[in-house]
C-alpha cells in the first residue's frame, strides 16, 4: 500500500473531519474539478448556505487525483456529475446530498 | 545548422568555387591579354553584362537571405507590463455576493501584459516559469531551489491556450500569480470556516506548502516567440501567508511583489 504524502493526508484528514461532523459518511460524495464553486453550487445544485461541503486545492493534478482514490476507499462515492477530461482539474471536492 | 548558417555555408562555398575556377581557368590557359580598342557598341554590350551580373547576383543573395533581409525591416518586439501598479488585482465572486455591501473577494492575481510594440506578427508566443527559489523571510539564505521542470506554458488571455499570436499594436495577457482560499461549510458553520491557509500558486505551481508557508520567493519567467530571442522576466513575491478580504489589507500588510531587473 502507498502512503500517502503530508500533503494528500492533510486534505484527506481535512475532509473527513468536515465529513464526521456531519454525523456520518451516508450521501458524501467527491470529485476533482478546476472551478469548486461552479462545480457544486451549479452543477451539483449543493445548497452553499445550508448543506455539507468542502474543497481543498492539490499541489497538482495527479495527487488531487491519487486523494480522490484514497476517500473512495475510505467509503466516499464518486461524484457522477464530475467532468471527466480536466487536465488541470487539482482541486478536491466533497459534498454531503441531502 | 540553422537556415542562416546554411545559407551562409552555400554562399561561402560558391564564392570559393567561382574565384577558383577563375584561378584556375587563368593560370591553366595563361592567357596572353593586350590591350586593344574597343567600339562603342562593345562597350555598352560590357556595361549591360556588368550591370545583368550585378542583379543576377543580388538575386542570389536576396533568395538566400530573404528572411534575414525581411526581418530587418518588417520585425515584431515583445514588451511585458505590468497590469496593475501593485502587481495585484481582485476577483470578486458573482455580484449577489456582498458583505457589508462590499463585493466577496474570491481571489487575487497577478496579471502581465504582452504587446507587440513591432510591425509584425509575433508567432508561437508562449510564457512560462523557468526557475523558481524560495528564500526565508530575511532574504539571505537561499533555502529552496523548487522544480519547475514539469511545470506547463501559462494560459493567454484567461483561456486555455497556451500558445498565442500578438497582432502588431495589440496585447495578450498572462496571469502569473494568483492567491485564493479553499473553504468548507455546513449548515451550523454560521459564516463558515476558514481554517485552511490561502494558497499561493506562482507561475501554476503551489509554492506554500509544508516548511514554504511564507517567505520571500524570486520566480523567473521566460517569454517565447517565434524569430524573437527569448525574454526574461523576474518577480519578486514576499508574502507572509495569510488571507485579507480587501486588496487595501493584502497590499499594506501581507503582500509584496516586485520586478526584479
Amino acid at each position: 500500500m502507498i502512503m500517502p504524502t503530508k500533503q494528500q493526508a492533510e486534505i484527506i484528514t481535512d475532509i473527513t473531519s468536515h465529513m464526521e461532523k456531519s454525523g456520518g459518511i451516508d450521501g458524501w460524495f467527491v470529485g476533482v474539478t478546476d472551478k469548486p464553486k461552479e462545480q457544486l453550487f451549479e452543477v451539483c445544485n449543493v445548497d452553499k448556505e445550508n448543506a455539507w461541503w468542502i474543497y481543498r486545492t492539490a499541489e497538482d493534478s495527479p495527487t488531487a487525483t491519487k486523494v480522490k482514490v484514497a476517500l473512495l476507499n475510505n467509503g466516499f462515492k464518486l461524484d457522477s456529475f464530475e467532468k471527466d477530461g480536466i487536465t488541470e482539474a487539482k482541486i478536491i471536492y466533497a459534498y454531503r446530498k441531502s | 545548422m540553422t537556415k542562416l548558417e546554411r545559407n551562409k555555408t552555400i554562399a561561402i562555398l560558391i564564392t570559393v568555387l567561382l574565384v577558383g575556377l577563375v584561378i584556375f581557368l587563368f593560370f591553366y590557359f595563361k592567357p596572353k591579354v593586350q590591350p586593344q580598342p574597343i567600339i562603342t557598341f562593345q562597350f555598352y554590350q560590357l556595361v549591360v553584362m556588368c550591370i545583368s551580373a550585378f542583379f543576377t547576383l543580388s538575386a542570389v543573395l536576396v533568395a538566400l537571405f530573404k528572411d534575414q533581409i525581411y526581418a530587418k525591416f518588417k520585425y515584431a518586439e515583445l514588451l511585458i507590463k505590468n497590469r496593475e501598479d501593485a502587481f495585484i488585482c481582485e476577483n470578486e465572486a458573482h455580484s449577489d455576493q456582498q458583505v457589508m455591501g462590499s463585493p466577496i473577494i474570491e481571489s487575487y492575481e497577478t496579471i502581465l501584459i504582452v504587446e507587440n510594440i513591432g510591425n509584425s506578427l509575433a508567432e508561437d508566443c508562449t510564457f512560462q516559469l523557468t526557475a523558481l527559489v524560495f528564500k526565508t523571510d530575511n532574504n539571505t539564505e537561499i533555502k529552496e531551489d523548487i522544480d519547475v521542470s514539469k511545470v506547463k506554458f501559462l494560459n493567454w488571455n484567461n483561456s486555455e491556450k497556451e500558445e498565442t499570436l500578438i497582432y502588431p499594436k495589440n496585447r495578450a495577457t498572462v496571469s502569473v500569480l494568483k492567491i485564493t482560499k479553499d473553504e468548507m461549510r455546513g449548515p451550523n458553520n454560521g459564516q463558515g470556516d476558514q481554517s485552511a491557509a490561502p494558497i499561493l500558486s506562482i507561475g501554476g505551481i503551489k509554492v506554500n506548502q509544508k516548511h514554504m508557508s511564507n517567505g520571500v520567493w524570486i520566480a523567473d519567467f521566460t517569454l517565447c516567440s517565434k524569430r524573437i530571442d527569448p525574454i526574461n522576466y523576474k518577480l519578486c513575491v514576499e508574502w507572509k501567508g495569510s488571507w485579507k478580504s480587501r486588496k487595501y489589507d493584502l497590499l499594506k500588510e501581507q503582500i509584496r511583489i516586485k520586478r526584479i531587473k
